[in-house]
Formats: structure tokens, sequence, C-alpha cells
């Protein structure tokens, strides 16, 4: 603007008086832009416009999420751990045959994780994969609040896990929609004196009869066939189709001989789109119960849980454990504009020590609204606001889809 | 030292003002058809454009000048002159269909084997940039899997259209290539999305590539050849302010009535994608001199295509970001349905979404604000209107066969909607303002014109039109009324006898008719007396507040500097010199 000022002035000084200068257009148009080759400078991007080129030109977000090399790593660890950062290092080798990952991260409240995975070769025309796992964690003030879906708020504990498990996967992507595949490891928990100064740890309130496995623990191995069905359109933000997983878990205390059991967890989800998927009614139900065997017992901290930004909103997260679990989510959700939609959800859910128990009568319910940040195929950022627990308004902020 | 910077150019334009005396409105040489750059550009530099600093600058920013001026490249007659970014061709002389439908193309089809000298295989889009057995360069682009054809459809259905609507365009070429055509040069390096290096293109990365694209049923593959343009790139321009390295480029672009109106064709066809990063500026020589040329490149995204999928509804009925509806969709609970979401599009694939029962020229919006869109005012947009208007039904229906569309019932739907998409669009800005054209005077000092509006029959005859006169004095710029104003029922009107003396004439021209109420907006039309009669030298229409309706950018939080004659708003003294001293000749034109 300024330049046009000046242009402008400069042809307006040569005009008028010695008008006679120009005598026609054409002359008046060569003076301006004779003018304003005197002040040429290239141009200079300032401020956010000069950042956002130096992230596109170095390509810091390429780097970052998809390149070899070392990453940043800020997730990974249960809600309600604090602000977590921690650094990895990831590797493709035999040309890009072989990928190796390894991370590290460490919260505010001292909750630490180290994970190494090693993808193999695929096989059968990329259908097949192959995965390695290893898995340290440190969780030092995990909440616990009994067991049963009576269980009090005010009986609010906290307890230590710490963990490696050990693990392989192999899956097998049948069709697009079609995958199974099982999950074979090693799992060796060590339960401690919860951390959080808020509140007592497990073991002050409760005893190992009434919440197995906090005395002493075994080392599992676990094999944990499964089958899935996705054909949503987009499982990172599905506005259409649906979801079927189930899996199977047998695990085996290979040292105390106590523990031995069985895991069943069953998931449906399904989408209805109106208007060009602009608005989407979201279902999903999901069922797990474990199964000890004859005289074993089931360590409180493998039973299922809801409660959550997971499942039933309106509460703690784990906020109820207990062998067999149920919940449901209903969700309407509306596209407010093309980055963001709305959702107003509503979560019922129980956990039972009988599956007989289980049923529809007693439900815990939550309800809420949603904000969904998003593009057209991922969820990257979600805040949910949930009540209706009497436990109070709880907030939640994920960097994932709700399901 | 912002503040200084100013402070001394507006005591530098107020004392040049002051200082000067009486300046012509028309120089000898006006109206002038072409606008030559006379200064030599070779110092301009490559320019990025970061995408998303697009969006969120034109989105929450406006960096544009917003003044509701008359576009300042016009020439004294209202018409744009060739330049480095527009070439006069449809309307301003015959066009044959035949020319139309060759539009850019100059040469012949590109020839196999193809040489891949570059490619992208990240992302959704392949691409790949090849070299062809002549040795020329072409951008490869494919058809989304989910709809054969639509993509490379609408590239070479609409490149010719902006061609001959005076643009400059790329050759784009529809083609079919094999496999087994493609040889990759040792030399191509590819970005490789995992490790971040680059590192040589395989026959692996190919299969990669090419699986991402729609295939025929022979194997074979659809795409469109996009020729390099003629000279070095230099990264795209902006639609708003100049280029500040190159001295040829002295008009803002916002104001530019080319970009301006722009948004008429771009509405027409559907061309949401018409933004900075979808334009190319490129260092030509002409004459000697080193020029910067600009471009519209990549026309993927228009029509029914949203170029890696169909068109989303959205695109052309808001922007991607707007507070009104977005806040009424969330505190409605999603029970305001926005009016588009409900149109039905037809179940053809080539054809992606595209439809013109629904479509409003006054409403259609890019993907997020365009500043010379929004600074489009009436007379921009009449003269769009005249140009789109031009297309017969003839030229559009042979343009829509060079999609070579499979599916029959394709090329008729689109054909049909391109129609009456152009009609609607005519209709809507050629009466949007008062459309008196073609003005001629004879000897006698009979004055003669049309109304484009009615003989195009998008609106009626005029019941009357009112005419006045004034001898106008070239140099002070003033106009002395001469007679009383008449009134005749048909486009011609006789000048006092009085005027025949006179150097100059202005007429003012009113039009009427009860259903068109913009058609009251004066025309100025200026004749200047020759030897060989009256030469009609200036046209001038007086037009509202901008014409465009539905952008909320305007009248809201726009930053109004300066406003034209027909609506004179409080300036200072210094802006208001300037302003007067723009009016009075000293601008360009």
């Amino acid at each position: 603007m300024l330049r046009l000022v000046l242009v402008i002035a400069g042809a307006l000084s040569l005009t008028p008086g010695n008008a006679q200068a120009q005598e026609t257009r054409a002359e008046l148009l060569a003076e301006m832009r004779e003018q304003k080759a005197r002040s040429l400078e290239p141009y200079k991007p300032k401020g956010a416009e000069k950042a956002l080129l130096y992230v596109e030109q170095k390509r810091i977000i390429e780097r970052l999420t998809v390149a070899d090399g070392f990453y940043p790593r800020t997730g990974g660890l249960p809600s309600g751990s604090g602000f977590a950062m921690g650094v990895g290092y990831r590797k493709h080798l035999l040309n890009e045959g072989l990928f190796a990952n390894v991370s590290g991260v460490l919260s505010m409240k001292t909750y630490k994780a180290f994970d190494a995975q090693l993808r193999l070769p695929l096989l059968w025309r990329d259908r097949i994969e192959l995965w390695t796992n290893f898995r340290y964690h440190d969780f030092p003030e995990e909440d616990f609040f009994g067991l049963g879906n009576g269980s009090s708020v005010s009986n609010r504990t906290s307890y230590k896990i710490r963990s490696t498990d050990s693990s392989a996967r192999a899956v097998v992507n049948v069709l697009r929609w079609l995958r199974f595949g099982a999950d074979l490891g090693r799992y060796k928990p060590e339960i401690g004196h919860g951390t959080d100064p808020r509140f007592p740890s497990a073991e002050e309130i409760f005893t190992d009869v009434e919440v197995p496995g906090l005395a002493a623990q075994p080392t599992f191995v676990h094999y944990t066939p499964f089958v899935e069905v996705d054909y949503r359109d987009y499982p990172g933000n599905a506005r259409s189709g649906g979801l079927w997983r189930a899996s199977f878990g047998t695990w085996k205390d290979r040292t105390l001989g106590q523990f031995d059991f069985h895991r069943f967890d069953a998931q449906a989800a399904h989408y209805f789109p109106i208007f060009d998927k602009k608005r989407v009614f979201a279902v999903r139900a999901s069922v797990s119960y474990v199964n000890n065997e004859k005289g074993d017992r089931v360590p409180f901290y493998v039973m299922p849980y809801i409660g959550g930004s997971d499942s039933l909103r309106g509460f703690r997260e784990f906020r109820f454990r207990d062998e067999n679990a149920l919940f449901m989510n209903a969700e309407y959700r509306w596209e407010a504009f093309s980055g963001l939609d709305m959702a107003l959800f509503f979560d019922a859910g129980e956990v039972r020590r009988d599956w007989e128990d289980i049923g529809f009568g007693n439900l815990k319910t939550s309800y809420g609204v949603g904000f969904r940040f998003n593009t057209y195929k991922n969820v990257f950022l979600r805040f949910d606001v949930a009540m209706g627990g009497h436990e109070g308004v709880r907030k939640f902020t994920k960097f994932s889809s709700a399901f | 030292m912002k503040f200084t910077r100013w402070f001394v150019a507006l005591v530098f334009a107020a004392g040049a003002v002051s200082s000067r005396g009486a300046t012509p409105k028309f120089f000898p040489d006006d109206p002038i058809a072409a606008d030559v750059e006379t200064q030599d550009a070779s110092g301009v530099a490559v320019q990025d454009l970061s995408d998303p600093y697009d969006f969120l600058e034109n989105t929450f920013m406006n960096p544009a000048d917003t003044a509701n001026i008359r576009a300042e490249n016009v020439n004294t007659l209202d018409e744009v002159p060739d330049s480095s970014w527009f070439t006069n061709r449809i309307l301003a002389r015959p066009m044959s269909v035949d020319e139309i439908v060759r539009g850019s193309v100059t040469g012949g089809a590109p020839k196999g084997p193809w040489l891949v000298v570059g490619a992208k295989t990240e992302g959704i889009t392949p691409g790949m940039t090849v070299r062809d057995a002549r040795n020329d360069v072409y951008f490869i682009k494919f058809d989304p899997p989910s709809n054969p054809e639509m993509a490379t459809g609408a590239e070479v259905v609409t490149t010719p259209v902006f061609h001959a609507l005076g643009y400059n365009v790329p050759e784009n070429y529809l083609a079919t290539i094999r496999r087994e055509d493609l040889r990759i040069d040792p030399t191509t390096l590819l970005h490789r999305e995992i490790t971040g290096q680059r590192t040589p293109m395989t026959e692996e990365d190919l299969t990669t590539l090419l699986a991402k694209a729609a295939r025929n049923p022979d194997g074979s593959y659809r795409v469109v050849a996009s020729k390099a343009v003629e000279g070095k790139p230099l990264g795209p321009f902006r639609y708003y302010s100049t280029r500040s390295d190159d001295p040829n480029d002295i008009f803002s672009h916002e104001h530019r009535r080319e970009l301006r109106a722009m948004r008429v064709f771009a509405a027409w066809l559907n061309h949401d994608d018409s933004r900075s990063i979808n334009s190319l500026d490129t260092l030509v020589r002409r004459d000697g001199r080193a020029l910067v040329k600009h471009h519209l490149i990549d026309f993927g995204s228009t029509l029914g295509s949203g170029s890696t999928q169909a068109q989303k509804p959205r695109a052309g009925n808001e922007y991607l970001w707007e507070a009104r509806p977005t806040f009424l969709t969330m505190l409605t609970l999603g029970f305001y349905v926005r009016p588009w979401i409900k149109v039905r599009y037809p179940d053809m694939p080539s054809v992606g979404r595209f439809e013109g029962a629904f479509f409003s020229a006054e409403q259609w919006k890019p993907e997020y604000p365009n500043p010379a869109f929004g600074n489009a005012r009436a007379d921009d947009l009449f003269w769009a209107a005249r140009r789109v208007a031009a297309f017969s039904d003839d030229a559009i229906r042979a343009v829509v066969k060079t999609g070579q569309f499979s599916d029959p019932r394709a090329e008729i739907y689109i054909g049909d909607v391109i129609i009456l998409r152009r009609d609607k669009a005519a209709r809507c800005w050629l009466n949007a303002t008062n459309p008196v054209i073609d003005f001629a005077m004879e000897r006698d000092g009979t004055m003669t014109f049309r109304n484009a509006s009615a003989d195009l029959r998008f609106g009626p005859a005029a019941q009357e039109y009112r005419v006045a006169w004034a001898r106008f004095d070239n140099n002070t710029g003033e106009a002395t009324a001469v007679g009383q104003p008449s009134v005749v029922h048909t486009p011609r009107a006789q000048a006092p006898r009085e005027l025949q003396s006179a150097s100059y004439i202005r007429a003012s021209v009113t039009s009427h008719h009860a259903e068109q109420p913009n058609w009251v907006h004066p025309v100025y039309v200026f004749f200047r007396h020759t030897n060989t009669g009256w030469r009609t030298v200036g046209l001038e229409r007086i037009v509202d507040r901008l014409g465009l309706a539905g952008d909320p950018r305007l009248g809201t939080r726009g930053r109004a500097t300066r406003t034209d004659e027909s609506r004179p708003e409080p300036r200072s003294a210094i802006s208001a010199n300037l302003e007067s001293s723009r009016t009075q000749g000293l601008t360009p034109f």
C-alpha cells in the first residue's frame, strides 16, 4: 500500500505542472513503472507466514510424524497421569521390510513407560503382519475404588503397578474388512504402594481377600486370538459402516498357581449417516467377562472396568471394576463446520461379579456434549464434557475419536 | 518508523496534488488496447506460498484493500487492456467453436514413451512429471479410482473455457498411458515419507503410484498431461497487493478487473479452488525484456470434481469456515440444516457433484474468501457476465465433448448444467447494473447503443431510457449540462445541436423497467470530436455499493478505506485530494 502511494505520488508529481512530460496514457503508465522500479524489494514473509513456510519447507511435521529417526512421544500413558513428554527412535531396515521402534515417556506424576516394537517383513502380499513387542510400565498412582457396581467414590485409593509385557502378535488381513490374529505373551506385574498423596494406598483400605492380586502377583503367559470385521468408511472418523471385534484370552499363572483365567471381550459399533454424513447416529456396545479356573481368582488389575473417556464418561477413569462389564454408548453427531463435529452422547454400563447379574435394570448412566476437531478422515482433538453420574462434571481432552 | 514512512509518502503525495495544474481525463491514445509492460523484471525472485497461511490470512485477517473503487486497470472504456495477465479473446473478437475448443493448445499431443523425471507418491493424489519423446515436460494427473474420468474430464473441459475468457492457462491434453510406456529416469529422486530422504525412484514406486489412480478396463490409465508453461517458475501470485519485486506490477491485484470478475467465471464452472496455490507466475522474455507472466493452473477441482473425490456438497456453497451457519448449527444441535446439504446429485461417477438447479450465481463461494472476488462490484460482474453469455450452447457442448466421457449421459448432463449455470450467471449480473453497451455517435450527433441484457434475452426491453447531455472539459473534468434530459424508448438519442461544436460530450444514460431496479444507475459515456466524427473514448458504470450478496466479509469487517465518486464517504483532505486526482485522470486510466 505504501508503495502504491509512493508510485501514485510520483506519477502525480510528474503529470500535473509538468504534464507535458506524459502526453499519452502509455507514457504515464511507463512512468509509474519506472517509479516502482526505483523502490523494488524482495518479498519477505513475516510472523506466522514465515513460521509456517519454515515448517513446510523443512518438512517439520513429516519429520516428527513419519520419518525415520528421533521423534517426540507425548502419549501412551493412562488418563490422569499428567502432562507427559518423551522421545522415541524408529527405523525402517532391510529396504523397509523391518521396522523397529523404541520410545520412552515420563509424566509429571512420574508415570514411566518404555516400549520397543519390531515388525518383521510382511508376508503373503503384505497380508500377514508379525510383530514383537516389549513394554515396561511404571504407573505409581492408578485409581482404585473397590470392586463392584456399588463401589463408593469415597473409597478412592491409589496403587502402583509396575509391569513388563513381552509379546508377539500375528495378524492376517484376509480381506479389506476382515482380519484375525493372535497375541502371545508373558506378563509380569508388580503391585505396590500408591503414591497419590490425596488418597490412601489400596492396601490400606482393602484386603487381598476383597481384592484379588493385591498381595502377590504372578507371572502370566497369555494367549489371545481375535477376529475383527471393520467396514467403517474412515476408521479415524467413521460416519458410516461398522466395527465388530471379539477376542478370547487365556491367561496362565506360571508362578503362584492361583490366577488362571479366561477373558472374553466383544464390541460392536455401527454408524448411521443422514444428510450426506453431515449427521451421524453412532452406537456401540461392549461386553467383557473374565472366568477363572475353579479354585483360582482373577487379579483386580486385569478385570474389565467402566468409567472414563472411552466408556462411561460421567465417571472417573477405572471407576467401576469387576469380573463382568457391559457398557453402551450412543452419540448423535452433527457437523458444525468442516473442521468440527459436535456430539450429544449418552453412556450406560455396569460391572458385576457374576455374568448372570448383568442386565439393563440398574445401569450407571451419564450424558454430555462433545467437540471433535477433525479432518475428513481423522479426529485429531476431542473435548468431551460429561455429567449425570452424580460425581461431578467430567471433562476429557483426547487426541482420538470416541469410537 | 512505519508511521514516518507513511507520513513522508502522504506529504509527498499531497504536495504533488496541490502543485499540479489541470490534467486531461482522456489522453490522445485513450482508450488503450494494451498495457505494455515497459520495465525489465529480470530481478524478480521465486516466492513461496504457505497454503495454510493463505487460508488463515484470507479467512480471518482479510489482507486486501477493500475500498469500494472502480477496478484500477480498466481503460477509459471500462475494458481490460491486454497484458501479462489477460488477453482479450471471446467477446472482444469473433471466436469460432473450433478456436474455443482448441484453447491454449499450440502443438500436438504428447508422445510416448514417457520418461518419468519426477513423482509424488505421498498423500492421496498421485502425480508425475514426465518428458515425452519430443523432450517436452508435462505434469501428469490421474483420476481417483472412485471417479474414473471425473478429474481429467473437468480439467480438459474447463481449461479452454478459461483460455477463451482471456486468462493464461497451460496446454492440457487428455491422454492414455500404459505402464509399459513409462520409463524412470535414473536421476529421478523421490522423497521418502518414511525415512525423510530422497532416494532414486524405483519400479515399485511407480506401481505404488499407479495403484492410487483409476484404471481403464484394458489396464491403461486416462490422464491429463499438462504441459509446463513457458518461462521460469516464480511461484504463485496473491489475489491482493502487488508483487514487490516486479516493476511492472503496479495495480493492486484485488483491484484488477480480471481477478475481481473471475468470481463469475469461477462460480459458473464451480472452480472452488480459485486461490493463490492454483496460480503461477513465470519469468518470460518479450522484446528483449524479462517480464512476469501470470497463469491460472490446475482446474482439477472444477465442475463436479474435487480432484481426489467427487466435489464436496459444501464446495461453492459455503467457505471452509463461516461463523453464522456454524454457530446456527451448533446452537440448534444440528437441527438447522444448511440448505445445500439437501441437494441431490445424479449418480454418475464421471460427473461427481455438479448441478445447476440449486446454484446461485450471487451466493456462490470459493473454498475461502478470495480478496479480489470480495472486491468485485456490479461493473466488474457485468463485464464478466457478458463474456459468460458469449459462450453459445454449441461452444459449450463442443468443449464438454473434449472430456471424452464414456458415459454419454455424463456428457449431456455436464453440458446441460454448464448452460443452465451460464444463464443464471448472465441473468444475475447483466441486470445488476445498467446494461447499456456499444455506444456510438454519428456525425450529426445521433447516439446509438444497445441493451446487453435485453439483446441476449436475459432481461426485458427497457420501457425507456433517460439521457442527459453535457459539454465535457477534458482538462478540468467539469461537465456542464446542455439542454434538458430526454426520454427515449429505443436505444437511440439525439445530442443537442449546441454540442456539435464541443470537443468532448458526456452523455448520462439511465435505463428503466419496473422489474429491473438496478438499471437506473447511470452510465456516463464520453465522445471526443475528431476529424472523422465522434469517437467513443470513455465509459463509466456508476454502480451502487458492492454487488456481491452473501459474502460475510462485506460490510462487516472490511477495511473500506476508499470509495469512488458513486458514493462519497468522509475522508481526510489528503485522501480526498488523492481520490479526486484519481477520478480526474491522474490514475492510470
